[in-house]
Formats: structure tokens, sequence, C-alpha cells
């Protein structure tokens, strides 16, 4: 029997009591989603088309709990704004579990034009923002957190407002118990508007499994700018299947970059959609995993409309046992002229027993194009090596450094410059084996308790 | 006396794969020497130097290195490097996304690790290369860039003399150092290498022609062929074979 | 319109009538041809096997194939659109009507030869080129094999795999089936049941085969299919070049191909097949042509041994193909070069797989694709590193070359490492013919058809290079008359 049955079960029983504690905006889409996983036989597995790694059939088996009553867990909101970039600050609210948690001054300190919210409460003041979706409703992950998603996040950001300081969405759980959060997360750009996001997802404890189903959706107006980056480091014991979905208006520009420093299982997806001339996509994708973990990143960019660009950068370095993918496809549309759109995938296998596939892939029926793509997979290289070595730097170091510069690339992509020394720091943490936590974020302290 | 010898090599036998390179290469030099190694194409030059440094490429199969006192041989590449070995590489390689900052950071502190000393302080480590740039005059501008990327091969060949300036090494092998450099480059490179001699250290120049030996004057000139080192003599020899070209020392070899 | 689009929209037009020339081997050979009924059961199998007199072990490969054939459902992953084929609808034999096998070449029907002297195939060994040996295949049999004493002086086999069942069964029972298996796709089954005839090759321990072996196959027969088989084995230190040309009449039905190719090379072993495939591709508004569903396969078998494809492609109406190499033995090399031109409603899914097993492979892949008109062109490829296959290499370098807004051009690879001592490269690029390029030759005086020409035969030489002399000038030319309204 097929994973979905659980979760189609639970909400035929359930309708009611899911949607008691959620918004009607949210609930109006459930029955539909119900009807997208019905159809499916199962979900995908491995081997799948688009599915080179990950098992989402195996991802949503467990028999996870799933908070329908939306009880409360005790946090002091206080606590979780400790993980300040150093030298800048940001506007920092949490998710925990799949519930918006702030303190009660954030809000006050959001300037003008820069709302944060709960959904919850972004349902009542922007029903219309809510109710509207920009996510690939028959996708399998799409409609499993449609079924079940109560709360999430809504990021405001009003016309021709420019926002210096990141926005800060720290995600945790918060319970002894095994649990499946269905987190959503929806950002609306007006025209002109610009902002940097960043989405820093550390589970709480290693008590427990836990699997984020997490939808992002992203509405960017004409010559809106986002910056979005996801830092995903969390445990063994942590599995997320993501869907990144987003929508651009003409001139609008996507800065996307998404880095996995620790999992169990991760399955990352990039949705971009163009609607209108003139737009930027530049997605970014850096993933370093170890031990058995499993790591995916598909895209999927499709140029409809003329004289638009892409970029595509994902490097994976995969050591011991990790088995990575990449799944990129890049449709180019007849009226898609004057399209550049670029895609690269560079991976590193730094073990013997690592295992890598790469499946870049372009679909093109427009002539005025200029579209290219390029894949390796390889190891450091050993002139390199030597010669460091020549000048006496231990092999081990000159490894690191070499990963390091390796990943350089992905984080040149980030362009707030605090975000992206912070990250630098995490990354050569992680490659030196360490935990990476950021060691000033309060989160980390509280695992400590 | 034994403990004046700085580097004896003795019947090194080496090569790349399957194939044997280096037929019992005898070699030794003291400290202050220096010794232009010259020798026709694919004679086992570069192999020669690559083997002494470490380059896992190559594989010894049978002699002896004795780095003043040490077993050479047995040594890891960067704990040759710490040991006072330099290699200034016939082709230097790129680096992208390793800044030369950072590089020789590494390198000056992973020596100074070896030794049991605190690393540099950002201070004196900047207030190093500065000095040390001078000796070849090595622009600032390279020195934030990748280690070598995008460098002319003139801005290669100087920025090893920089690096070895900076190691400040007990010997330096020099390999095709002049190759692809014109006569202003040869110039400052050489002049770098001659400002760093002194009685204490030994430089090993492995060349194909005369050439950079107008600039850094041997104390001996050997010739390799086939593997093995067929003739040694003074810096007259050098001469000789530019006059002379390869040829007659092949035919004496080849009709032994 | 603006006057300075005018110049740019002749070039257009003459990019588009790129897509108009004819077909040069569209004709029909008048000759009396035996053709089976149609359809296919066990009963029509055991028919053409007692034709061919077979022997039982061949009889029951094919009884085999057919059985396991009727589980199977045609592929549907290809970017292809391909219509509902009625399998029941096709004659899978049909054989040019002689009296009885030719033992020289005054007893061969004088049509027949006519047929391949204006395919510029002369079958009379004094007239050919003087490195070439031939086989020509009509339809389901093979019509004549040339040079074939002076071969067999040096051991070399070069007959029709007919003739090789009955004359060397040890080698064919060896061999037949063991890289493509009957059960390695839909078309593979099917060719396994009702293959009809092809080449078989062995070149023995040691011998450098001294001249180019070709098979030339020509399906004339309306209403029919070409399932042709060909067996290539290369003994250790043995070398050979294989050659393959292929062309049918202008009918608007479509016609079915569905060929099995296998190679074995063995130790240091070297075998360069090239293929010049030109099918009859349809009419310029996609009615008829041939559907093109071949299987291709070398098994590097032996350490240091080595197989090169090279295509090129510029007929059929669909075309289903990925010559591959299996690199088994220790330092094994693999290569695949591919030019594959579509235009009007052309459809091509071509690419190759090489699959490192062995330590220290290696594998080249080029592909180059220019899709023209309404054609859709896709490379499919398939990289594999097995965890054995301790510093393998490979490299594609995938190009994509646009001559008209309604074509597409799609490159699916697909990349599987399982051993970190390996690397693997793959690049691609998608563009349009450049305008700059263009201009400036235009500005040198060449007119924009003749600049195209000479831009797409620039385009396609890295790959033109790796054919055999003789047939790169057959290629040049193919891929001239192919745009031949816009290179003059």
């Amino acid at each position: 029997m097929s994973a979905i049955n659980q979760y189609l079960e639970l909400f035929r029983e359930h309708a009611s009591v899911i949607n008691a504690h959620a918004p009607a905006a949210l609930n109006m889409r459930r029955e539909a989603a119900a009807r997208v996983l019905e159809a499916l036989p199962r979900l995908p597995k491995a081997g799948d088309e688009g599915f080179e790694c990950v098992s989402l059939e195996d991802m949503f088996a467990p028999d996870y709990g799933i908070n329908i009553t939306r009880r409360k867990f005790d946090i002091n909101p206080a606590e979780l704004n400790g993980c300040d970039l150093p030298n800048s600050g940001t506007f920092a609210a949490s998710i925990v579990n799949d519930a918006f948690v702030a303190d009660e001054k954030f809000a006050s300190r959001l300037p003008r034009g820069v709302e944060v919210m709960s959904l919850i409460d972004a349902a009542a003041k922007y029903p219309e923002a809510i109710e509207k979706s920009v996510a690939p409703d028959t996708n399998p992950i799409v409609a499993l957190n449609t079924l079940l998603v109560q709360d999430g996040v809504y990021i405001r950001i009003d016309r021709n407002v420019v926002v210096e300081k990141p926005i800060q969405i720290l995600s945790t759980f918060n319970t002894s118990e095994p649990l499946l959060a269905a987190r959503r997360i929806i950002i609306d750009m007006l025209e002109g508007a610009q902002a940097t996001v960043l989405l820093c997802d550390h589970p709480r404890s290693r008590q427990a499994d836990y699997l984020s189903c997490r939808v992002v959706e992203v509405r960017l107006s004409d010559n809106a700018q986002l910056d979005f980056y996801d830092l995903e480091e969390s445990t063994e014991r942590s599995r997320r299947a993501s869907v990144f979905a987003a929508e651009q208006q003409p001139y609008s520009t996507l800065n996307a970059v998404g880095i996995t420093l620790s999992t169990a299982t991760t399955r990352n997806e990039f949705h971009i959609a163009h609607h209108g001339p003139g737009i930027n996509t530049n997605l970014g994708g850096m993933v370093i995993a170890g031990g058995n973990e499993v790591v995916d990143n598909a895209t999927y960019v499709v140029h409809s409309t003329p004289r638009c660009t892409s970029r595509q950068l994902f490097k994976y370095a995969m050591f011991d046992h990790s088995h990575g993918a990449f799944e990129g496809l890049v449709t180019v549309l007849p009226q898609a002229t004057h399209t550049d759109a670029q895609q690269t995938n560079r991976n590193l296998l730094a073990s013997a027993n690592a295992k890598m596939n790469a499946m870049p892939q372009l679909i093109i029926d427009c002539d005025e194009v200029k579209a290219s793509h390029g894949a390796t997979t390889g190891q450091l290289d050993e002139a390199a090596l030597f010669y460091m070595q020549q000048r006496g730097i231990p092999q081990s170091e000159a490894r690191m450094m070499l990963i390091n510069a390796f990943m350089d690339e992905v984080l040149q992509r980030i362009n707030h410059e605090p975000v992206r020394e912070r990250l630098r720091h995490l990354v050569d943490r992680r490659l030196r084996g360490c935990s990476a936590v950021c060691s000033n974020c309060s989160i980390d302290s509280l695992r400590k308790q | 006396m034994n403990n004046d010898i700085l580097l004896q090599v003795t019947d090194l036998h080496a090569g790349i794969e399957s194939r044997e390179i280096l037929r019992g290469i005898n070699l030794t030099i003291r400290p202050g020497e220096v010794h232009a190694i010259m020798g026709p194409n694919g004679s086992g030059k570069s192999t020669l130097s690559g083997v002494l440094a470490g380059d896992p490429h190559y594989h010894v199969t049978s002699g002896k290195a004795t780095f003043h006192g040490l077993d050479l041989l047995s040594l890891a590449p960067e704990d040759r490097s710490h040991e006072g070995l330099f290699l200034s590489f016939q082709y230097p390689v790129e680096i992208p996304g390793v800044s030369m900052v950072n590089f020789m950071r590494a390198a000056v502190n992973a020596k100074r690790k070896y030794f049991n000393q605190e690393p540099l302080t950002a201070g004196d480590f900047l207030k190093l290369m500065r000095q040390k740039r001078a000796i070849v005059e090595l622009d600032n501008k390279l020195a934030s860039r990748s280690v070598n990327e995008g460098f002319s091969g003139g801005e290669k060949k100087r920025n090893e003399i920089f690096q070895m300036a900076v190691l400040e090494p007990r010997l330096s092998i020099l390999d095709e150092t002049d190759s692809g450099l014109d006569i202003d480059a040869l110039r400052i490179v050489a002049s770098g290498v001659n400002k760093l001699r002194n009685e204490n250290n030994a430089t090993i120049v492995i060349t194909h022609y005369q050439r950079l030996l107008d600039y850094i004057r041997p104390d001996f000139v050997h010739i390799l062929y086939k593997g093995k080192i067929v003739y040694s003599g003074g810096p007259e020899l050098a001469l000789e074979l530019e006059e002379r070209g390869y040829d007659w020392i092949k035919e004496q070899v080849d009709n032994q | 319109m603006k006057p300075d689009n005018s110049a740019k929209r002749s070039d257009n037009e003459v990019i588009a009538d790129a897509a108009k020339s004819e077909y040069r081997y569209g004709f029909v050979t008048d000759i009396d041809t035996d053709v089976i009924e149609r359809g296919l059961s066990e009963d029509i199998i055991r028919h053409i096997s007692a034709r061919k007199n077979e022997p039982e072990w061949l009889l029951e490969f094919r009884l085999q194939a057919y059985r396991y054939w009727l589980t199977l459902t045609p592929p549907k992953w290809a970017h292809l659109t391909i219509p509902e084929i009625d399998f029941q609808a096709i004659s899978y034999y049909a054989e040019p009507r002689q009296k009885k096998a030719p033992q020289s070449l005054d007893e061969v029907d004088p049509q027949l030869l006519d047929t391949f002297n204006r395919l510029g195939i002369p079958l009379e060994e004094q007239k050919q080129l003087s490195g070439m040996a031939v086989d020509a295949v009509m339809d389901s049999v093979s019509v004549k094999t040339t040079h074939r004493e002076k071969l067999a002086q040096m051991g070399i086999i070069f007959c029709s795999i007919s003739e090789a069942v009955k004359d060397y069964p040890e080698l064919v029972k060896k061999y037949l089936g063991s890289v493509v298996s009957y059960r390695d796709n839909f078309y593979a089954a099917l060719n396994s049941a009702v293959f009809s005839d092809g080449s078989f090759v062995y070149i023995p321990k040691g011998v450098r085969c001294p001249m180019e072996l070709s098979t030339y196959f020509r399906i004339n027969a309306s209403g029919t299919g070409q399932f042709e088989r060909t067996l290539i084995v290369a003994d250790d230190d043995a070398y050979v070049s294989y050659l393959e040309g292929c062309t049918a009449p202008q009918r608007d039905e479509n016609q079915l191909h569905a060929a099995i190719v296998e190679i074995v090379v063995e130790d240091r072993a070297e075998v360069k097949y090239s293929t010049v495939q030109n099918w009859y591709a349809g009419d310029a508004e996609g009615r008829g042509g041939v559907y093109n569903f071949v299987t291709k396969r070398g098994l590097c078998r032996g350490d240091y041994s080595k197989l090169s494809w090279t295509q090129v492609e510029t007929g059929s109406a669909i075309t289903w193909k990925y010559p591959s190499c299996v690199l088994k033995g220790e330092g094994s090399t693999g290569e695949f070069y591919s030019v594959a031109v579509t235009r009007n409603h052309q459809q091509a899914d071509t690419g190759t797989k090489m699959i490192h097993i062995g330590r220290n492979t290696r594998s080249t892949i080029v592909s180059k694709g220019i899709s023209a008109g309404y054609s859709q062109n896709a490379y499919r490829g398939l990289v594999k590193v097995a965890p054995a296959a301790e510093g393998a290499r490979n490299y594609t370098q995938c190009d994509s070359l646009l001559l008209s807004s309604t074509c597409g051009a799609h490159t699916f690879p697909y990349i599987d490492v399982r051993n970190s001592s390996a690397i693997v490269e793959h690049e691609a690029t998608t563009s349009k013919i450049s305008e700059d390029q263009l201009f400036y030759c235009n500005q040198r005086g060449i007119p924009t058809e003749e600049a195209v020409g000479l831009i797409v035969n620039g385009y396609a030489k890295e790959v033109m290079n790796k054919l055999p002399m003789e047939f790169a000038v057959e290629a040049q030319r193919l891929l001239q008359i192919t745009l031949e309204n816009s290179v003059g």
C-alpha cells in the first residue's frame, strides 16, 4: 500500500479538525489536493523519471505524528532571536514545527512596507494573497502540503520598498515524538520591492524523526528583486521534501541559493515560471554530504517569454556513502525568443563509496536562443594538491582549501555580504567536520540545555 | 665531510607507471653550490625534480636520497617542503578560487607549525609578503588573485620565485624556469634567485638551454641522458653544449 | 516591415528552403519480388526460418524472442511522437526473385545491378574503389558480397548472416544475441524473431582487415519492413573498419526498419563502425518515410579494445537509435561521433550509452544535431560508471544548431557515477546559426546559401573527419543535398 493512503485517510477522517484550526484560504484547496493524491498509484521512488536518488514513497512511509489540533508548544520567542548575522543583524522570526513564532515587538521593528506574519493572520488581512497559489498543484509534495498545511509565514514587501537587513526565518522541530510538519512560506514582492530572505532549517533535537514537507511560494511583481537563501543544517534524523515555486513578472530578478550542509534525506525542487520579458532567474545550489546522506536538487525553469535570462549553478561534494543527484530541466518555448539559459552542475566524489547522478536537460523549441549546460563529476585536481603540498601545506589542509575554493563559486552568488561571510564560515566548519550549527545561534544553546 | 653534504642521491631509479625513466642517478650537492642539470628532451630532467619533491605521479624503484641527513624519499611532500626543499614548477598549477594570500598563509603557518612555532600574526604575515614581493617585483594585484590563475607566463615564474623567497628553502630546484620567459622576465627571475643565494643554501637549475646560465652561474654542470648523468663538468660544459648541441654526447653514449 | 529586416528575412527564407530539397534515392526498382503475406505469428516465423533453411536452434531463438515480444509494448520514453504501428499490417519477408543464388556477377539480375549502380554502389569489383568490399542487401536478402575470396585468404569472413548460419554455425551460435539479448527492448525482440539478412564479419586473431567492409541496405518492396541483423567479431589484435549505408524508395506509407547490430571486440582489437543513414524521410508535409528503430551495441570484452561509432543521420521519418559501448575490458575505449540532421517533419531521438565496467576505461561522445523546418532533434545519452570502473574517463560534447524557429533541439544526458576516481564531463550548447558568421561570409562575397552550407559543414567537421575517406565524401555530399537549396 502506498504511503499516500495514510495521509488521505487522516484527511478523510479528520478534515473538520484540520479545517477548524486553519484559515479558509488554505482549507478551500484541500479537496483538489486529495484528488491529485488519489490519482497517484504511489509517490515517486528513486529511479523514477526525475527522481534519481530520493524516494518520496519511503520518506513519507513512516507513521509520523501530525499536530492537526495545533497543540501549543512552550517556546520563548525571545530565545529564538539570537541567530544574528554578525555586523548586520536580521529581522528574525521562527517556525516551530509548523507554527509562526515571533516576539511581541517583532512586528513593530519591521520597517514601513515590510510585513512578516503567520499565514493565519495573513489569511485574515490579505485573503486573496493566500488563496492564489503559484505552486504546481499536481506536484506530489505540493499536494501533500496543501492537504495538511495549517500555518506558515507570509512575507509582503510593499511597492518600491527596499529592505537592506535580511529577513530571517528559523525553522525547527520541538517535540520528542516523530513529527511531520507541513510548512508553507509565501513571499509577495510588490512592484519594485527588494529584499533578502534567509531561511535556516535547524531541527532542534535528535530525539525523534522529523519530516518537513515544505512549500515556498514566491511572487515577484514587475521590477522586484528577491535574494533568497536557504540553509539546511539538520540532523541524521531529519528529512525534507521541499518545493520552491516562483512566478516572475517583467524585469524582476530572483537570486535563490540553497545550501544543504547536513540532513538524512533531502529533496529540493525549484519551479520557475516567467510572465513577461526581461526576467532574470539565478539559481544556485550547494550540497556537502557525508555518512549515508541522500540529497537531490531538481530544477524546472520554463522560458515562456522573450528576452529572459536564467543561470543555474549546482555544486556537490560527496563524502562517505552519500548519494547525490541533480536533475535540471530548462525548457524554452517557441515564443521565448532571445532567451539566454545556462545550467552548470559540478560534482566532487571525495570517497570511493559516494555516488552521483546528473541529469541536466534542455528542451528547446525556439531558435533565437543561447542555451548551454554542462555537468562534470570528478575529483580534486591532483596537480593542484601536489603543488600545495610542495609548498608545505599538509594534504588534508590542501584538500579542504580546494573544496572550499570549489564551493566558493556558489557562495559568490550570495549578494548580501554578511550573509555570504557567515555561510562561508559555516561551509568551512562543515568541511572540517564540525557540527556547523551557527555558533551564536540561540537554537544551538537551547539544544545544549 | 659528510656533514657538509646537503643532498646525496645514490643510484636512484624511478619511473612513471611501468616505464623506467631514471636509471641510476648519482648526485652530491653541498651548501652554497649551484648545479645545472642539462639534457635533451625526454632525458628525465623533470622526472628527477618530481621524484625529489615527491610528486605522486612518479614512483621510485630503487636507490636513495639523503637530504641533510634525512631519508628524503620517505617524507611526505609537505614535509620535504618544511625541511627546505623547494621546487619551482615548470608549469605552475592554476588553483581557481584559492587566493594567493590564503595559499601563502597556509604554507607559511604549516611550516611554522612543523617547527612548533606560533602562526604569524596577520600584520607580520602581510609585512613578510610585502618584503618578499619586492625581490621579484611582483605586483600587489597578483597577490589578491587566485593562485596562478590568469597569470602570464612571466608572472607565474616570478610568483614561483616569490614563494621561494617566502619559504627560504635550503635547496631550490628550478625546473625549466626559463621556458616561456622573455628576456626581461628572465632577468628579473634570475636576479631574484641570485639575491636569495647564500653559503647555506643550494640550487639545482634544470634547463635545456645555456641562456639561463648566463644569469645564474653554475658551479657544476651535469648532462642527463637516458636517465643517467653521463657527463659532469664546470660552467664551460654548458657553453660547449650551446655550441655543439647534444648530438656528440648522444653519439658517445650510444656508441658505448 | 522595416527595410533592415529584409536581408534577414531572406536569410531565413534561404535557410527554410533548405528543408525542401529532393530525395535522390526515391526511385523504385521494378523487380519481381517475392513478398510473404502480411502479419506476424509463429507460423510466419516458422515460414521465414524454413525458407532460409535454418537450423532448429535458430528457429527456437526466433520463437523465444517472438513469445517475449508478445509481452511487450513499444517504448514511449523518447522525445518522439510515434503513430500507432500496426505490426500485423507489415510483411516480414521480401526477396527479390532470382532463380538461384548467384555464383558470379553475371548471374545477378541486371535490374538489381542497375539499382545499386544508381545508388552509387557498383557491385562489379573492378568498378569499385579498390579499398572496399560490399555486401548489398535488398529488402530481406543479401544480393551480392564482393571481394570475398580475397578476404578469405586472410581468414576474414565477410558474408551475409544467412550464409554464415549455414557455413559458420558455431561462430554465429556463440555470438548471436550475446551483446543484444532479445530481451533488451521491444524492437530488439521483434528483430530477433523475424530478422532477415544482414552481414556477418569475423576478423581472426592478429589480422588487420586491408579494406573497408561495407554493407548497403536498400528497402525496395512496399508494405514490408526491414529487419537486418549484423554481427561483427574482431578477435584479439584484429582491426576492421565497417561501413553501413541505407536508402529506400519514396512512398506515402511508412516503412519499419528495426535492425540489430552486435559487435564483439576482443583483446587489443579495434572496430570502427560508420553509418551514413539516408532512409527516405517522408515528404515536406511529413507523409511517408522510414521508421528507423535500431539497437546497436558493441561489447569491448577484451583489454585495451576499442570500438568507435560514427554516424551521419540524415534520413528516416523517425529515428530511435543509441549505438552503445559496453566497456568491460581493462583500458578499453568507446567513441561515439554523430551528426544528425532533421528537417521538414522528421523526428530523431538518438545518442549513445557508454557503460564503464572495466578499470581505466575511456569514452568520448561528440554529438552534433542540426534541426530545420518543423523537425524535432534530441540527443539522449547515458554515461554510467560502475563501482569497479576505477579511473574511468568520459568526455561528452553535445551541440545543437537550430535552422528554423519552428524546430526543436533537446538534450537528455543521464550521468550515473559510482566510482570516485572517475572523471565525467558533459558540455552542451544550443544555438541558431550565427548571424555574425553569416554576415562575415556575406561581407566576403559568399552568398547566404553557400555560407549556411559552409558553416554547417564546419560545424559537423569534427565528426565527418572520423569517417573513412570514401565515406566522408559521400557524407559531405549528403549533408549538402539535405540542405540543398541553401548550398546551391
